[in-house]
């Protein structure tokens, strides 16, 4: 792979402007021959129509010659005339159109005397007609010496015809051929053509476009700031292995860079760079940028060092470090002053402190003695608070009785309930058996009518006896006592039921009252029902008040039972007071003590800050 | 309630001693030349009548009583006496009574001679007795008409006797109407 790019593309060019060339100069070459070719069978076919010619004209003077032996009309002899001159321009025109070919000429050649001699036989035959009459004529037709000169003459003619349809043959071959070669060079030529250009572009296209795609992604990795990248083409002397070398190169430059400011960053300003020309920007501005570090350290030295008066001069507005370092010093220098002006108060405020701590120490003295008097006391409630609580107790038992005799009432009252709903259902049955009772009655009273009707029935009976007895005379008398003593027994009868009637009545009137006492009963009984729930409901309601009562008392008992618990914490407590007031007071000492370190303190920060130039 | 114990033993006593003075009364005395009319005492319309025994063949409580169109007012119908048609005739009607108001009329006497059979309804059957004929009074001067003619006499009781015989001759019980 020598060739440049540029020689790759023009090769691939002129390959397909060869190829197309060869392709025209083969159907130039073939055209044109069949042009020459087709031009030739034309001129054969005009020597073929004009030989024709000939012999038609040479036949119409031996007809028209005789038609004047046989008719003698003058008319058939101009005919002849015409013919003859005639003869003459077609064979000049045949000699003319076959210039080109010896062999014909020749044959020519022979056919002129043929047909001179042809001429001449017929004008002496014309003669002898016109001079001698049809007969010598006819004679000179019968030594047949004109026919003989004639079939000559078609002889000659046949031997013209066969060679220019020879002619013909071959030239008609050739135009066959040559078509058949400009046919194959188009068909094979051109689909050759398109492999050939297809396959050679592609060869170009694969060997320019590959190169120039990795070159492409790895200008974009340098883009994105990766320049660990792999370098490549160096091998390839063309346009685009230069292309990579020169790549190769910027990866390199700017790997260099990187690593000076990679060293910057880290701190050492010791790091060389070198500008290659007045227009290597980078670099030029890594110099510049250590020089600028380089004096913003020797500020910061000279802070570190104490001395504030230092000038900081930023070299614009957009300076950050020169002004952060500008506002550090003047910052310092305020912070330098607070911190004297700080130090002096810690010197007054030591002084205070101490005074106060005294006062403190005695504070707590006089607290631990007030201390000790309130525990005394806490003592004295804590006795007091037991005997609350054993009064509570008392008062909870005495609510738990209470509870007890208040249930028992209850249980009676709900007994007396019960026997209450007894007499109540018996009561009822009472009620029960006297509307029994009153029904039988009435059965009684309708047994009673039955009866009365029984004893008129008999009555009437005694009286029809007695009619009997009245009719028989004399002979019924005794029938007559004894219809007497039946009329008297039914008068008997009547009177009983009438008796019984009355007894049923006065029966009936005591079953009301009966009911009406048994009613009023029920209605007592009711009302006693009611009054024993109204008991019991108040008893019910005694005991829940008992019980509330009772749980009253017991949360009395608990309550002061953590109030004697509550006060052995607080006297408990009151100890501890105690104990940590007079450690306090230990701690008040300690605290003076402290307070003396604080000023010494104070007096060595002094003497640290006049340090600072300020 | 003392109504429904038995009755003690002087009561008993009491009323052994009236029945044994009821049947020792002497019965009463007619005199044996006097002849007796048997009669069969009734009550209609709050008075007391009677009727000969002789006439009388049984009495009977009025039931089933069947009325019958297109006869005189005093005809209440027809009954079923054991099996014999009996006409009803109410005397009330016939002897021009006024109508009480309230009037049991359950009972009937059956009247009977050789010709007639008819029955009347009463109030009540009050029983037999004999009246002494001659203790009869004529019928009074104030009854006339169709009362007087019936009547055979008034006892001193008041107790009105009625004529059987006329009443069961009468032609004009006999009722023969066409419609």
């Amino acid at each position: 792979m020598k060739w440049t790019v540029g020689t790759k593309i023009g090769g691939g060019y002129g390959l397909a402007i060869i190829i197309l060339t060869i392709i025209g100069v083969a159907t130039y070459l073939s055209t044109s021959s069949y042009i020459k070719n087709a031009e030739l069978v034309v001129h054969t076919h005009e020597v073929l129509a004009t030989q024709d010619n000939l012999l038609s004209t040479l036949v119409n003077a031996v007809s028209s010659e005789r038609g004047y032996l046989l008719t003698g009309e003058e008319t058939y002899l101009d005919t002849h005339a015409q013919a003859i001159k005639t003869i003459d321009l077609e064979m000049k025109h045949l000699r003319t159109l076959t210039a080109d070919n010896k062999a014909q000429q020749l044959r020519l050649d022979r056919l002129d005397p043929m047909i001179a001699e042809k001429i001449t036989e017929m004008q002496e035959t014309i003669n002898q007609r016109r001079s001698r009459g049809i007969e010598p004529a006819l004679q000179m037709l019968r030594v047949q010496i004109g026919k003989k000169v004639l079939d000559d003459i078609f002889k000659v003619k046949l031997e013209i015809e066969n060679t220019e349809n020879g002619l013909l043959q071959q030239r008609n071959n050739e135009l066959k051929s040559s078509t058949r070669i400009t046919m194959m060079s188009i068909i094979l030529g051109i689909p050759l053509t398109i492999i050939l250009l297809s396959a050679v572009s592609f060869l170009i296209t694969r060997n320019i476009v590959q190169p120039l795609r990795d070159i492409t992604v790895s200008a974009e990795h340098i883009a994105a700031g990766e320049l660990d990248i792999p370098t490549h083409s160096c091998h390839r002397t063309d346009e685009i292995g230069i292309l990579g070398q020169a790549f190769t190169r910027v990866v390199v430059s700017l790997s260099t860079m990187a690593e000076s400011a990679q060293q910057i960053a880290a701190g050492n300003l010791s790091a060389v760079v070198n500008p290659q020309s007045e227009r290597d920007v980078i670099r030029t501005s890594l110099a510049k940028m250590i020089v600028s570090l380089n004096s913003s350290a020797r500020i910061a030295r000279q802070i570190a060092d104490g001395n504030l008066t230092v000038m900081v001069i930023p070299q614009s507005e957009k300076d950050v470090m020169g002004n952060a370092l500008a506002l550090m010093v003047k910052n310092l220098r305020e912070l330098t002053g607070n911190i004297i002006e700080g130090i002096n108060v810690l010197a007054v405020s030591s002084s205070e402190i101490i005074a106060s701590t005294t006062q403190v120490a005695s504070g707590a003295s006089q607290t631990s003695a007030a201390v000790g008097e309130t525990t005394t006391s806490v003592e004295e409630v804590k006795q007091t608070a037991m005997v609350a609580n054993q009064k509570a107790r008392n008062v909870s038992e005495s609510a738990q009785k209470t509870v007890k005799i208040a249930q028992g009432g209850k249980n009676a009252v709900d007994d007396s309930i019960a026997g209450m709903n007894r007499i109540q259902g018996q009561v009822e049955s009472i009620a029960e058996s006297i509307e029994r009772l009153s029904e039988q009655g009435q059965a009684i009273g309708r047994l009673m009518e039955t009866v009365n009707d029984l004893a008129e029935q008999s009555n009437l009976l005694a009286v029809n006896a007695a009619i009997e007895a009245a009719k028989a005379g004399d002979h019924g008398k005794g029938f007559a006592v004894v219809a007497q003593e039946v009329k008297s027994l039914s008068l008997q009868s009547k009177e009983a039921t009438s008796q019984v009637r009355a007894i049923l009545n006065d029966v009936r009137k005591a079953t009301n009252a009966a009911v009406l006492a048994t009613e009023q009963g029920s209605k007592a009984v009711e009302e006693g029902v009611r009054q024993s729930k109204e008991a019991g409901e108040a008893i019910r309601l005694m005991n829940a008040s008992i019980d509330e009562s009772a749980q009253a008392a017991i949360q009395i008992a608990v309550s002061s039972q953590q109030q004697v618990i509550g006060m052995d914490q607080v006297a408990l407590a009151m100890g501890s007071i105690r104990q940590a007031s007079e450690q306090n007071v230990t701690g008040m000492r300690q605290v003076e003590i402290t307070v003396q370190g604080l000023l010494g303190l104070g007096q060595k920060m002094k003497d640290l800050v006049a340090q600072f130039k300020v | 309630m003392n109504a429904i114990t038995p009755p003690g033993e002087a009561k008993r006593q009491r009323i052994f001693r009236e029945r044994a003075e009821l049947l020792a009364r002497e019965p009463e005395q007619h005199g044996a030349e006097e002849e007796l009319l048997d009669v069969v005492e009734f009550l209609l319309s709050g008075e007391q009548y009677a009727i000969e025994s002789v006439y009388v063949t049984a009495v009977h409580s009025l039931k089933d009583l069947t009325q019958l169109p297109c006869t005189p007012p005093f005809v209440l119908g027809v009954m079923n006496m054991r099996g014999k048609i009996l006409s009803v005739v109410d005397l009330r009607v016939f002897f021009e009574l006024p109508r009480r108001a309230l009037s049991d009329l359950n009972m009937l006497i059956v009247l009977q001679n050789d010709t007639m059979t008819f029955a009347i309804p009463a109030d009540g059957i009050v029983g037999t007795r004999g009246i002494p004929r001659a203790s009869l009074l004529a019928t009074l001067p104030t009854l006339t008409g169709i009362r007087g003619e019936y009547l055979l006499g008034i006892t001193p009781q008041r107790l009105v006797v009625l004529d059987g015989c006329k009443l069961l001759g009468d032609s004009r019980m006999v009722v023969h109407e066409e419609v």
